[in-house]
């Protein structure tokens, strides 16, 4: 009986669930969502492939593309640091973008690769 | 003719099976609606009862290998002895199939029909089923006894074996039963909540233990026919109490608001409880039955 | 390898005389009462449970074997993978095994970052726990509410490390994030509600009737049976094994701040209930003195060390994740991949308390008991064979487990 006055009293809160998706979460800054690769940067050196842990990002070296592939990714974020820590050129970063579901396979590839 | 028209009118429509149906759909609604509100969350809309019995109704029926021949049968016995049993209860004073000696149909059609519910359960064969089945089985036995004895009650003071004729000694005499008789008004609701499998006594459907129970392997149009059931159950037994203790209603207007208010009672009380073991479902149960025979032969001598 | 526990070992006796009473009941792999799929076969005697046999192996991923493969930063993130509720104390205890391999002392702000983290997962798990309890019983109301106030706690973490669950955070010589100066008050001011509710929260758990009257007595484990069967976490604790790593081995920051134990004598879910609540209280006061003492001391949250070439090394590191003692054991050969990780899971001992715990109980006490006992069985996972004829169980390396597969292949 103890949670009553809670139970009455939250007839007349607001309730605490949101109408996703007409009502969106507020994402707070340093949130580790899809990744922005700036090719002005990049120096397609391939450490971000190697420190990857699910393999997600794909380096060719010699023909300079860099593409990574949001089925393996698990936004840990190893490859920004990796490029802002050991090379320092910041060309990888995680943004606040998190709405990444798609339809088709090809839909998840980003980067150089054809499609 | 005009009478036999009439008569079809109120069985068919109003306060009849339409009627019936949609209001305790609708009550249904409104009782998980409420839940969800009181848990600080959205809560599905009231009507969404409606769009589960439709959804229902355009699933295919799935025959498992090992049901037996009343897999298909009971079903259709629990709805239909449900709708009887909701023909004649007094909903704001008329019942289309009243009689004289109500009571005693009444008595039999509540017990068929929570037993017709178990029995749909055992002829699934799954053990869950099984499982679920039984203890609500023993969870009727724990309630029937002090639920007829709490019915009697007001049935014995007013004299008469129709709850028909008791809603209008209610409204006659402008006071509620339930103050003459408040322990078997208190014993009859608590026993209104087990027959309604509402918390704190849902043992039968304990969906985190027996994966759901008597109906697990239910879907399509039985389930459905078991849903619809469940539904003019509860609305059944707030009429019920409502013609018996809690003072009648003279038109339907007053017997919707009153039956709001009870309907939003019972959900407190859902919210508010944990689920009771079926061993102490039967303590408490035949400790209430004693109390109120006490009652019934107390009233009976003076 | 032969158990030697006696409590869990079943004569051939016991055996027969079980198939002829009892029916068997499944639960599981797949089932409500359980969160992760496990096999529980429960063989019962009306509403009375006279055995249960244990049957794992539902989520076995092979992340031991794949550890292999990766270096020692890739394997900080699949450590993390191991469980989602104790993430972020599998990636500290992976992290401290390796900087005991390289023989690193981390900066103190790093220590006392990682004590928030773990702190502030602790009271993530107990809540979770709180609420899949609550639900057990058929009391959805404090489900819904206990999970609500978990949501604070979500939110600070995506806040300070970038996400809800798989924190990320910590890395090897340190932590990858800090936490700024304009963090501190907002974390404080989540800790603070956070505190009332939890308060609030156990004043229902511990005088609601109908809880009292499902929980008390139930399930009951005997500190002998407790000791014997090498129990750990709050499960042990609540029967008065008085067993803590975070104070008997302290780790980070644990051993440089003021905080309490919670132990209990009763061995029935309502102790349980009870020490998990008090420890959710520790919890905040634990991360209170950490973010106190973050204002003073220094700057450096990290060591940069190159882990691309780790010598010749073999190290053990242990940490009190919400359900027990957690234990990395690594061992190094001068490349830059650990050759062997060794992970011992609290669930995997705790498991073996089930047998006891639920013998002569009611089968609808079944799932708050199991619930009580906390398992993450995606931790716990490792394959193992029964001889039906001898009840004899044993594991298999990767050789011969290959060898065996490869033969039943062969003769089919």
């Amino acid at each position: 009986m103890r949670i009553l006055p809670e139970a009455m009293r939250n007839l007349f809160r607001k309730r605490f669930t949101r109408k996703y998706p007409k009502e969106k979460p507020v994402i707070p800054e340093g949130f580790r969502g899809k990744i922005r690769h700036y090719k002005d940067k990049c120096i397609y050196c391939g450490l971000c492939a190697k420190f990857c842990p699910s393999g997600a990002i794909t380096v060719d070296v010699k023909n300079k593309t860099w593409h990574v592939d949001y089925g393996r990714c698990v936004f840990c974020g190893q490859c920004e640091e990796v490029c802002r820590d050991m090379v320092k050129k910041n060309a990888i970063k995680l943004g606040k973008d998190y709405e990444l579901a798609g339809t088709k396979k090809n839909a998840f590839m980003f980067g150089d690769r054809k499609r | 003719m005009m009478q036999a028209l009439y008569f079809f009118f109120s069985i068919l429509v109003f306060p009849g099976l339409l009627f019936i149906i949609n209001i305790s759909l609708l009550y249904t609604g409104i009782m998980r609606k409420l839940t969800a509100r009181m848990q600080n969350r959205i809560g599905p809309p009231v009507w969404q009862p409606f769009l589960d019995v439709i959804k229902l109704f355009s699933k295919e029926n799935i025959n498992t290998e090992n049901a037996r021949p009343g897999f298909t049968f009971w079903p259709i016995v629990v709805l239909a002895s449900t709708f009887v049993l909701a023909l004649m209860i007094p909903v704001s004073g008329m019942a289309p199939l009243a009689t004289s000696v109500d009571a005693i149909i009444i008595i039999y059609f509540f017990a068929f029909t929570s037993f017709s519910l178990f029995m749909a359960g055992l002829s699934s064969t799954n053990p869950f089923a099984v499982t679920g089945s039984i203890r609500g089985l023993v969870q009727i036995f724990a309630y029937e006894f002090p639920f007829v004895v709490a019915m009697l009650v007001p049935l014995f003071f007013v004299g008469t074996l129709s709850p028909a004729i008791v809603n209008a000694y209610q409204l006659q005499s402008g006071s509620w039963l339930f103050f003459n008789f408040p322990i078997a008004g208190v014993v009859f609701f608590i026993c209104l909540l087990a027959k309604a499998e509402i918390p704190p006594f849902h043992v039968p459907d304990a969906h985190q233990e027996i994966v759901g129970g008597y109906h697990v392997e239910y879907t399509g149009t039985r389930y459905a026919f078991m849903e619809i059931a469940r539904s003019v159950k509860i609305f059944v037994l707030i009429s019920l109490g409502i013609a018996l203790f809690f003072g009648g209603a003279s038109n339907i207007f007053l017997f919707i608001a009153e039956s709001l208010i009870m309907l939003f009672i019972l959900t407190v009380i859902s919210v508010v409880a944990a689920r009771v073991r079926i061993n102490q479902v039967l303590k408490l149960y035949w400790f209430l039955g004693f109390i109120v025979l006490i009652e019934l032969i107390v009233r009976l001598l003076i | 390898m032969e158990s030697r526990n006696d409590a869990n070992r079943e004569t051939k006796q016991e055996a027969a005389d079980r198939k002829k009473r009892t029916y068997a009941l499944p639960i599981g792999p797949q089932h409500p009462a359980l969160l992760e799929s496990e096999n529980l076969e429960v063989f019962l005697d009306g509403e009375v449970i006279k055995d249960v046999i244990v049957n794992v192996g539902y989520l076995h991923r092979g992340i031991e074997r794949a550890l292999q493969n990766r270096n020692y930063i890739q394997c900080i993130y699949l450590a993390e993978r191991v469980c989602g509720i104790c993430s972020g104390v599998h990636t500290i205890s992976y992290c401290q095994a390796v900087e005991n391999l390289l023989d690193l002392e981390i900066p103190n702000r790093a220590k006392y970052i990682r004590t928030i983290i773990a702190e502030l997962e602790r009271i993530h798990s107990h809540l979770l726990w709180a609420g899949v309890l609550a639900h057990e019983l058929g009391f959805d109301m404090l489900f819904q509410i206990v999970w609500r106030d978990r949501e604070l706690v979500m939110e600070i973490l995506e806040e300070l490390t970038g996400n809800r669950v798989n924190y990320s955070m910590v890395t090897i010589g340190g932590v990858r994030r800090d936490i700024s100066k304009a963090a501190i008050p907002r974390v404080f001011k989540v800790i603070g509600s956070l505190e009332e509710r939890i308060r609030n929260h156990m004043k229902v758990f511990l005088n609601d009737k109908i809880l009292l009257s499902r929980t008390s007595g139930t399930g009951t484990l005997k500190r002998s049976e407790a000791e014997e069967l090498s129990l750990v976490g709050p499960l042990a604790r609540a029967s008065g094994v008085h067993y803590d790593i975070r104070r008997d081995h302290p780790y980070a920051a644990y051993g440089m701040i003021g905080w309490d134990t919670a132990t209990e004598r009763g061995g029935d879910v309502q102790s349980r209930v009870i020490v998990r609540m008090k420890e959710l209280l520790q919890s905040v006061r634990i991360i209170r003195n950490c973010l106190m003492k973050l204002s003073t001391t220094g700057d450096k949250i990290r060591l940069e060390k190159n882990c691309l070439a780790v010598p010749e090394n073999e190290a053990m590191s242990r940490a009190e994740a919400p359900r027990g003692e957690l234990i990395y054991y690594a061992r190094s050969n001068g490349s830059d991949r650990p050759e062997r990780v060794k992970i011992r899971t609290p669930t995997y001992s705790n498991l073996l308390g089930l047998r006891p715990m639920l013998k002569g109980q009611f089968l609808s006490d079944l799932p708050m008991i199991v619930a009580s006992l906390d398992p993450c069985f995606s931790c716990t996972d490792r394959v193992a064979l029964i001889d039906t004829s001898t009840w004899e169980r044993k594991s298999l390396t990767e050789n011969e487990f290959r060898r065996h597969i490869e033969n039943r292949r062969r003769e089919k």
